[in-house]
């Protein structure tokens, strides 16, 4: 059985974020800094460099131009989505290291979390919501506790897994049955440790119910239905098969359109093969 | 489905699958125009190195028949155990249909 302090020890014990995503997010707080500043940190990182100027030429971003440098990738995908694709690179590579000697493959998560990513940018568009920076980084990071658990705890959380399966409820139940404590508190320990803004933080936590006290919250209510449309689509493997009901309140404040959700459908299928490509090098 | 084509290789005959934006999102061209080596010209303008285009049999495409249809619907009820309570949810349980009927058809997915 798990408890909290054995948990928190081990967060303490996780690795940081690389330094080109604290360098940036530093660049960025800063307002005299200028774009060749956030420009100089990338190009230190030639792999982070080449993945961005890929990820701003993928459909993903729509964006028509051929995309060359990655001054041009700020401009067009502006800075906060070049830092978030950092981050989300910088993660992926923090649990993929050693991915194949690990019980449970992280690799099946990692493409449920990206479609949730991409389903949650998706939404956030439709709903013509100003700053979609997080969208896609919310949706990706959303269960870095499941993450965190398949790492350190496999063998319960395999048995987790079977729980949930044999007796038909879901995850989070079986987790609350089995190993006592819930992957979204492993997150948002790991979240809080990396300092991640409040509104991933919120996602991570809260996806599950889709309200943040007890309210609707576009962000992560977005994560909330993207992670009920990528276990529908069966987009990657979130470790739990049945389709869950979204929040009823939803409805009543956010605002979308009639057939959203078919009329997206191509879409979402094309970027998630884009996304999952590009960040996993599928 | 559709296809990106690089400008270099537009024939005329191809077809817009998406509306075409230029970089202050205002519509250059409608989805559905058929494309003519005229275009070329404007889409040099903007500097757009590429354009989206139906592939070819996508007007041929069998639509997707009742039966088909069905299965799906039996085969995502298999993993559903609510009742639509709106248009929404109605439109969200459409789309996973509309996944299966695809993917059975061969045009999904992984």
């Amino acid at each position: 059985m798990a408890d909290v302090e054995k948990l928190t020890q081990k967060v303490e014990e996780f690795p940081t974020l690389p330094t080109i995503y604290t360098a940036l997010s530093e660049v960025m707080a800063n307002p005299r800094s200028t774009i060749q500043d956030a420009v100089n940190i990338i190009s230190q990182d030639q792999a982070s460099a080449s993945k961005i100027l890929k990820a701003a030429n993928s459909s993903v971003y729509g964006i028509r131009v051929n995309i060359d440098t990655i001054t041009q990738a700020i401009f067009y995908i502006g800075f906060d989505e070049v830092k978030n694709l950092v981050l989300a690179l910088s993660v992926i590579d923090i649990f993929n290291r050693d991915a194949k000697n690990q019980v449970l493959n992280p690799v099946g998560l990692w493409k449920h979390s990206i479609a949730v990513g991409v389903i949650t940018r998706t939404l956030g568009k439709s709903l013509s919501i100003r700053h979609l920076e997080n969208y896609f980084i919310a949706g990706i990071l959303h269960d870095i506790g499941k993450l965190f658990f398949y790492r350190f705890m496999p063998e319960e959380y395999k048995k987790v897994i079977e729980y949930s399966q044999e007796n038909s409820v879901s995850l989070r139940e079986a987790e609350k049955t089995i190993i006592g404590i819930t992957d979204t508190i492993a997150g948002e320990l790991l979240a809080q440790k990396w300092r991640l803004p409040r509104n991933i933080i919120n996602a991570i936590s809260y996806h599950y119910s889709g309200l943040v006290d007890g309210k609707v919250d576009s962000l992560t209510s977005c994560v909330h239905l993207a992670e009920i449309i990528s276990t529908m689509l069966e987009l990657g493997d979130s470790g739990y098969d049945m389709i869950l009901q979204p929040n009823a309140k939803l409805w009543d404040e956010l605002k979308f359109d009639k057939n959203v959700f078919t009329n997206n459908l191509d879409q979402i299928i094309t970027d998630y093969n884009e996304s999952i490509s590009l960040l996993l090098n599928i | 489905m559709a296809e990106l084509v690089k400008t270099k290789d537009i024939k005329s005959g191809m077809v817009l699958a998406k509306p075409l934006l230029n970089r202050y999102n205002q519509t250059l061209l409608k989805a559905g125009t058929h494309i003519e080596k005229s275009h070329i010209n404007l889409l040099k303008t903007w500097n757009i190195m590429a354009i989206t285009v139906k592939e070819n049999n996508e007007d041929e495409a069998p639509e997707l028949n009742e039966e088909i249809l069905s299965i799906a619907r039996e085969k995502l009820a298999a993993r559903l155990n609510w009742e639509p309570r709106n248009e929404m949810e109605e439109d969200l349980i459409e789309m996973g249909v509309m996944n299966y009927a695809k993917n059975m058809l061969g045009k999904g997915s992984e």
